[in-house]
């Protein structure tokens, strides 16, 4: 009998310390002390942008004493992975970073709806960017994130190595025929035309196809949301036609497909390597990058390739909004969350966070005194249309990829199969 | 009741008490698990929130997707390189058995892999292997002309093979001679002395001595590695091809990541997995009867 009462207490021990793993830190331990907000970002770990989040935490510190930020960098590769198990789990930060894509908005009945904290303050931010924040796409309502980047697509260019290839950089290379005069010149030179990163996920083919459908789709690129533009229009077809004599003529380098996109082949662009880059307007990979690195005067800018077959010219692909920071609905600590994000994106802070990043901060208030940044932002405030991947299925965005490797990098399908094969895929994931 | 019956329920009682936490925890963290996947493959779920009832809508759609039969395909070929990924170690193992000079050293060295680990050597070998990498370099020092075009795992037709012979045959060999090498200890001398007298030669002994004296051990590695290639590829597909090029390195286990994490359709997700869990099921039943057997020689 002692002895299965001693089981018996040895049994209710092991289950109460597995229930006890299971249970939430109690939100009372906190309430006596200062304001505690914790905050999961992506980028925090990252050297310049890391840095600038850094010192707008301690400039936001000074400034509210009361106030402790637990900040906390998770990995870039699997954030939505670990987020998504942060709110099946319930147990979820007050403030997270996030992209303005489909991956956020699959969880956006978890998001705060931010509409009534941000009437004081909304018209600092340009519409563009708050509708990129709304979950259902409209500046106007169901503003999710505030954003601390505009984000874009397009293309720079080295003057300098394009002179040594005897092309004019003052002539309008953004036309599709003396875009190809240039790579021939520069493959002459010895120079390679399009330096482009397609190693493990091809975003070098993913980034030129934003920019250049653009002009072939303008604002109806917001119908490949709802299935209303389709892969097997002529625009896309074409499109890809374009794209594909960039490799058959071999403007993009061979050794482009295996080379990462990420941090590999912007380094090389900044070392001065080759003639054209597609790049994006914030996070890295933009005028700043490539300014500090070869010299803003060698630094030339353009949104998109005008082709005859496209409707539109010189049209920017823009997300209007690529970072931003959402809070939780379920925080406690929504007041001093908002706040925080206020002073993210205005004053001190969001001037630190331009000059410092080079990313394009979405506050209209903000000095602009860089030739190279305001070209980018004249094209993103007056020429943008809606960003083609954003508008995509996430699932569908990763196999879309798969497809890029077959018929641009191991050259296996034909583009009729191509396109055949992503409109299928495409039609899947509607 | 008598005093031998009672003490007899009372040891019953006290074995499931003690066996009760880890009944909990299997209860907890296995049973739990697949019977709830069982259910999220019949529904439409992102893998949080509420979870809407589609009925075979996912298994309906797996059979349509290419992604699906690509595969199936796939694990079809890297399974036929598990012959050679058993026979490879054995004959090392054997080879070193006899006594080969400075064999510590290659032991070592064909152990290594195995210290790795998946993520370590798929990502190394996506350096080795790419267009700007050493094998390019060597190969162009000795002479290849357009060793950058080769390009192993950027066609289709190869990426699969070399995915093949680094997993499957590469990665398991070290694991796989320490294991055989410990096998053929317990082998009696004195059957080779034996044999030796009788005129067979090295093939002979190998095939009629060591090959049946651990024949258990030999298809316990066999189940072994069956369950290597299904359910645990994923970090080194991962970081060695992420399915690519198109889908000619995707494993059921690779699209239940990109299904249930990347695009938050856990339901989808889920109908890959009650697949994966039907074939490492028959593996299971599998190694249940190795395991029966191996109890019965002993």
């Amino acid at each position: 009998m002692k002895k299965g009462f001693t089981l018996l207490l040895l049994l209710v021990f092991c289950t109460s310390m597995l229930i006890a793993g299971g249970q939430n830190e109690s939100d009372a331990a906190a309430s006596d002390g200062p304001v505690k907000l914790t905050i999961w970002d992506f980028k925090y770990s990252e050297e310049i942008v890391g840095s600038a989040l850094k010192d707008m935490d301690s400039l936001y510190l000074a400034a509210n004493p009361t106030v402790e930020l637990e900040h906390i960098a998770q990995p870039h590769d699997n954030y939505y992975e670990i987020l998504a198990a942060a709110v099946g789990s319930g147990r979820v930060p007050d403030v997270i970073m996030a992209h303005t894509d489909q991956r956020i908005w699959n969880m956006d009945e978890f998001l705060l709806n931010l509409d009534p904290y941000i009437a004081d303050w909304k018209d600092n931010i340009s519409d563009s960017a708050w509708a990129a924040c709304s979950s259902t796409g409209d500046s106007s309502e169901n503003i999710k994130i505030v954003p601390l980047t505009a984000q874009g697509l397009g293309i720079y260019y080295n003057k300098a190595n394009l002179a040594k290839a005897g092309v004019d950089a003052g002539s309008d290379l953004s036309e599709w025929e003396t875009f190809l005069e240039a790579c021939e010149k520069l493959n002459n030179a010895g120079i390679p035309p399009v330096v482009m990163g397609n190693g493990g996920q091809p975003f070098g083919i993913d980034f030129a196809y934003r920019t250049i459908l653009a002009n072939f789709y303008g604002p109806e690129l917001a119908g490949f949301r709802d299935g209303t533009a389709n892969f097997t229009d002529e625009a896309f077809v074409e499109a890809s036609r374009m794209m594909k004599t960039l490799f058959t003529k071999g403007y993009v380098v061979t050794e482009n497909s295996t080379m990462p996109y990420f941090m590999d082949a912007i380094e090389l662009y900044k070392s001065g390597e080759g003639g054209f880059f597609f790049g994006l307007t914030s996070d890295i990979a933009h005028w700043k990058d490539f300014g500090d690195a070869f010299g803003y005067e060698n630094l030339g800018y353009m949104p998109s390739i005008n082709a005859d077959a496209a409707p539109y010219r010189d049209r920017q692909s823009s997300q209007g909004a690529g970072i931003g920071f959402a809070v939780m609905k379920d925080s406690k600590n929504i007041e001093t969350a908002v706040d925080f994000l206020y002073e993210y994106v205005h004053g001190d802070s969001a001037n630190l966070f331009l000059n410092r990043t080079g990313a394009i901060v979405p506050n209209k208030n903000l000095p602009i005194d860089n030739e190279s940044l305001a070209t980018v932002v004249n094209y993103m405030s007056n020429n943008a249309v809606p960003d083609f991947y954003v508008q995509l299925d996430a699932g569908f965005g990763a196999e879309m990829y798969n497809y890029f490797q077959l018929f641009f990098l191991a050259d296996e399908i034909s583009l009729n199969k191509y396109i055949e094969s992503l409109q299928k895929a495409y039609e899947m994931n509607l | 009741m008598s005093k031998k019956r009672l003490m007899k329920q009372q040891e019953e009682r006290d074995a499931f008490i003690l066996l009760a936490p880890l009944l909990l925890l299997m209860l907890v963290f296995t049973v739990y698990p697949v019977l709830a996947n069982f259910f999220y493959s019949m529904t439409k779920w992102k893998g949080f929130g509420a979870a809407e009832w589609v009925g075979f809508q996912n298994y309906a759609r797996m059979f349509q997707d290419v992604k699906f039969w690509h595969s199936l395909k796939n694990l079809g070929v890297l399974i036929l390189y598990i012959p050679a990924g058993v026979f490879i170690p054995l004959l090392i193992a054997a080879i070193l058995r006899d006594g080969l000079k400075g064999w510590t050293f290659f032991r070592s060295v064909i152990y290594l892999p195995t210290i790795l680990g998946y993520v370590i050597l798929g990502t190394l070998f996506s350096i080795i292997l790419s267009q700007t990498g050493p094998m390019v370099e060597v190969l162009s020092f000795l002479g290849v002309q357009d060793a950058n075009t080769i390009n192993l795992l950027g066609k289709s037709r190869s990426a699969i093979h070399t995915v093949a012979v680094i997993f499957v045959i590469f990665s398991k060999m070290g694991f796989g001679c320490i294991y055989f090498l410990s096998a053929m200890s317990g082998i009696d001398s004195g059957m080779y002395d034996a044999a030796g007298i009788d005129g067979a030669g090295w093939w002979q002994k190998f095939f009629h001595i060591t090959v049946p004296s651990i024949s258990f051990s030999i298809q316990f590695f066999l189940v072994l590695s069956f369950i290597e290639v299904f359910a645990r590829m994923y970090s080194f597909i991962y970081t060695l091809t992420y399915g690519g090029p198109g889908f000619a390195t995707f494993t059921l286990e690779f699209g239940i990541y990109r299904q249930g994490f990347q695009a938050f359709k856990m339901g989808y997700a889920s109908s890959w997995a009650v697949v994966l869990f039907f074939f490492c099921s028959l593996i299971a039943a599998a190694q249940i009867q190795v395991l029966k057997k191996g109890d019965q020689l002993s």
